[in-house]
């Protein structure tokens, strides 16, 4: 039987923890998949680590917690959480309930019909889309998207997206390599992803703005991006 | 060779061929010759108007997912508070 493991980097997530931990494990019992989740939490401010403390005491094994001393990105995340995972089948989503478990069920179908490596989700596909973006965040995205299909002559809807569900092994070779930051690095996992000749699979997802706590968002993230982009141009 | 690689060799062969063909070339030729740099940006430029403005037609809100996710809110709190977890 399949196991799927979800790896939720957390910093000053405390109100959204416990939403998204519930969320999570409902969609799975409804649904008869066996999950569990890592925590990785980066030392924050806002009290997130006594929260998934007492989040371990009604989920018990099924929730891991993994402390960090400070924030150290989200690369680094991934592969300490790999490292912890017992499933086969990895799970990379933001905890602030802006991506909605009940998509895993889609995202796990998409895999089995297709024995693809990496399943996406999509807002730019058909029946996908956002909620509580304004104009200029939608129009910053779809250009961001724009730029980097255009300038790296990538096929991908959404190659800035960070829901996605891995085959282990994948997950594992890939993120070894990746050397970008920001959202440059969701870019670069499909593009390696592709390089070494594994198959993506895209599923719409709707993505609805965080509801708790503040976006990590700002206007150095657009910078960052571009240097990211600049730098993948001359990589692949 | 990397994309970035791909597309500076692109760019420098279609340069030479253009500098070459305004240098070689009189009257009706040299006259859209000297124009096709501005008709080349105005063209890559409509076309990302094009596809960026379709795209965001198509991006469509979900104003009843934000609602239901409220309610699944209020369903977590709801469950432990039967816990009686102090979160």
């Amino acid at each position: 039987m399949s196991k799927y493991s979800v790896i939720l980097p957390t910093y000053n997530e405390r109100e959204n923890l416990p939403i998204i931990t519930y969320l999570i494990f409902e969609m799975a019992k409804k649904n008869n998949l066996d999950f569990e989740i890592i925590i990785i939490e980066d030392n924050s401010p806002d009290g997130t680590l006594q929260v998934a403390q007492e989040l371990k005491k009604v989920y018990g094994d099924k929730l891991i917690i993994h402390f960090r001393e400070k924030k150290l990105g989200l690369g680094s995340a991934y592969m300490d959480g790999i490292k912890l995972c017992h499933g086969n089948y990895v799970v990379i989503m933001d905890a602030d309930l802006s991506h909605h478990p009940k998509y895993l069920v889609d995202f796990i179908q998409k895999q089995k019909n297709t024995n693809c490596d990496i399943v996406t989700g999509s807002r730019y596909i058909n029946k996908g889309g956002v909620m509580n973006w304004g104009f200029d965040r939608k129009l910053t995205s779809r250009g961001a998207n724009f730029l980097a299909s255009t300038m790296l002559g990538v096929k991908c809807s959404d190659l800035t997206g960070s829901f996605r569900l891995y085959k282990r092994e994948v997950l594992e070779k890939v993120i070894k390599d990746v050397v970008s930051r920001g959202y440059a690095f969701q870019m670069e996992i499909i593009i390696r992803a592709r390089q070494y000749g594994y198959t993506v699979e895209e599923v719409p997802i709707v993505f609805v703005e965080r509801i708790f706590g503040e976006s990590k968002l700002g206007a150095s993230e657009f910078q960052i991006y571009l240097k990211g982009l600049w730098k993948l141009l001359w990589t692949f | 060779m990397s994309r970035g690689t791909n597309l500076f060799v692109a760019f420098s062969i279609s340069g030479i061929v253009w500098i070459v063909t305004l240098f070689l070339s009189t009257g009706y030729v040299n006259e859209v010759a000297k124009s096709m740099p501005t008709y080349a940006l105005i063209l890559y430029f409509s076309y990302a108007l094009f596809k960026v403005g379709g795209d965001l037609a198509r991006l469509k809100d979900y104003p009843e997912e934000a609602q239901s996710l409220q309610k699944e809110v209020e369903e977590a709190k709801r469950f432990y508070k039967e816990k009686g977890l102090k979160l």
